[in-house]
């Protein structure tokens, strides 16, 4: 798996410097220095970006032009709300432990490790739609006809779903679905599951 | 993971128990009784009539998958058979049902809905499972029998087996067991957790089960044949 890279776009060398020297103790990432312009930071093409929270053109330009988490620095008094919009941000007094925290966190979150993980249980509105289809025992033509697919987009839901929740047989969507309210045990009490 | 050693006949039985205390259902299937005092893994084969280099066969590869291809070949196929009929044997007249009146002890009256549901999951399995033995008692065991007393083994050979033999009976548990793991809440976890338990050290063994079908009775059972041709 390629390295993660964490652009740091801080104007302050000794900011700049004490903060490359924590983020390099973490392995499997690079570390590279950016001004705030867009041909500096594409460059680069960070994974997490951190940056001063009062540099506000360099924030907007991280947004514009890459898909980068930004965590930002707070070297001032933060104003009200100026953080509201981020997750995290890291203070000039955070010990050297809780910087490096707050870079894991960025840095899992990047990586789509947690985010896979909560995402993975969830069905979008489609799939619940086969999986009820799937309880109630219709074959994929029908399911296909009643939320107007094809049958090979039922298939394909099918597919995903197994994968998310990982259940591969209608018996056992049917204890998923009724766990998790998707269907009442009233509108299926002639499958044959039951 | 621990590094088990080879067991021998010279080792003690309670050393091999202290080494996996998993290995104890192993035992009982081959007829094994308690009371083992000092004695050696020879010494308690001997007093029951078991033969100690299959004893040895199938717990040393139970416990650190090793097969001991020199030992292999004064084995008999029919020896095997008898221990993975004793195995049949176990989980359908004793593991099934006792995981079976613990996991209905486990359910939470809260869930009356989707309870019954998931008892039938669970019969629909061991249902599955009597099929999948049944065909080994019917056809394997037999066939290991005739190949060995030179009786009549024209109507099956050892690949009709291993082309059929399905392991998809164990993503049945498996998905069993993550429903539970995923999706079941239980305002008293202590019984569901044991149930949970039990199921995971009951794929493990049936996993192993099949294994001893796959690497040790099947290709025993090769050699026989091919020595027939």
């Amino acid at each position: 798996m390629a390295d993660s890279v964490i652009a740091l776009i801080i104007r302050s060398p000794l900011i700049r410097r004490g903060f490359d020297s924590i983020a390099r103790s973490i392995g499997g990432v690079v570390v590279r220095c950016a001004d705030g312009t867009a041909a500096s930071i594409t460059s680069v093409n960070p994974d997490v970006v951190v940056v001063e929270a009062s540099d506000l053109r360099a924030i907007a330009v991280v947004r514009e032009y890459t898909k980068a988490r930004i965590l930002p620095i707070v070297t001032a008094i933060a104003a009200p709300g100026e953080l509201d919009d981020f997750e995290e941000a890291v203070s000039l007094y955070d010990s050297e432990y809780d910087v490096l925290k707050k870079l894991r966190r960025m840095l899992y979150r990047e990586a789509g490790t947690y985010g896979n993980v909560r995402k993975n249980d969830e069905l979008s509105p489609r799939e619940k739609d086969v999986v009820l289809g799937i309880v109630k025992g219709l074959s994929n033509k029908e399911i296909a006809t009643d939320i107007n697919v094809s049958v090979n987009t039922v298939m394909t839901h099918r597919r995903n779903i197994a994968s998310k929740l990982q259940i591969h047989s209608p018996a056992g969507l049917t204890i998923y679905a009724i766990t998790t309210g998707l269907v009442d045990i009233h509108e299926i009490k002639n499958s044959d599951y039951i | 993971m621990r590094i088990i050693p080879l067991f021998t006949a010279a080792d003690s039985v309670v050393d091999l128990i202290n080494a996996d205390y998993d290995i104890l259902p192993v035992l009982s299937r081959f007829s094994l009784p308690l009371g083992f005092g000092g004695k050696s893994i020879g010494e308690l084969c001997a007093s029951s009539g078991i033969n100690v280099d299959v004893f040895l066969l199938v717990v040393n590869f139970l416990l650190s998958g090793e097969i001991d291809h020199k030992s292999l070949s004064g084995i008999s196929p029919v020896e095997i058979a008898v221990f993975l009929h004793n195995s049949h044997d176990y989980y359908l007249n004793y593991k099934f049902p006792h995981i079976r009146v613990n996991l209905m002890a486990a359910l939470d009256p809260a869930h009356s809905d989707v309870n019954p549901v998931i008892v039938k999951y669970f019969d629909d399995y061991i249902r599955q499972v009597e099929v999948h033995f049944r065909y080994e008692e019917n056809h394997l065991f037999p066939y290991a029998v005739a190949l060995v007393e030179d009786g009549d083994t024209r109507c099956y050979n050892v690949d009709l087996f291993s082309r059929q033999h399905d392991h998809d009976v164990e993503g049945k548990l498996n998905e069993l067991k993550n429903i539970i793991l995923r999706y079941y809440t239980t305002s008293v976890p202590y019984r569901m957790y044991d149930v949970l338990v039990d199921i995971y050290n009951c794929e493990y063994d049936l996993q192993k089960h099949a294994q001893i079908e796959d690497c040790i009775l099947v290709p025993l059972l090769k050699e026989l044949e091919s020595g027939k041709i």
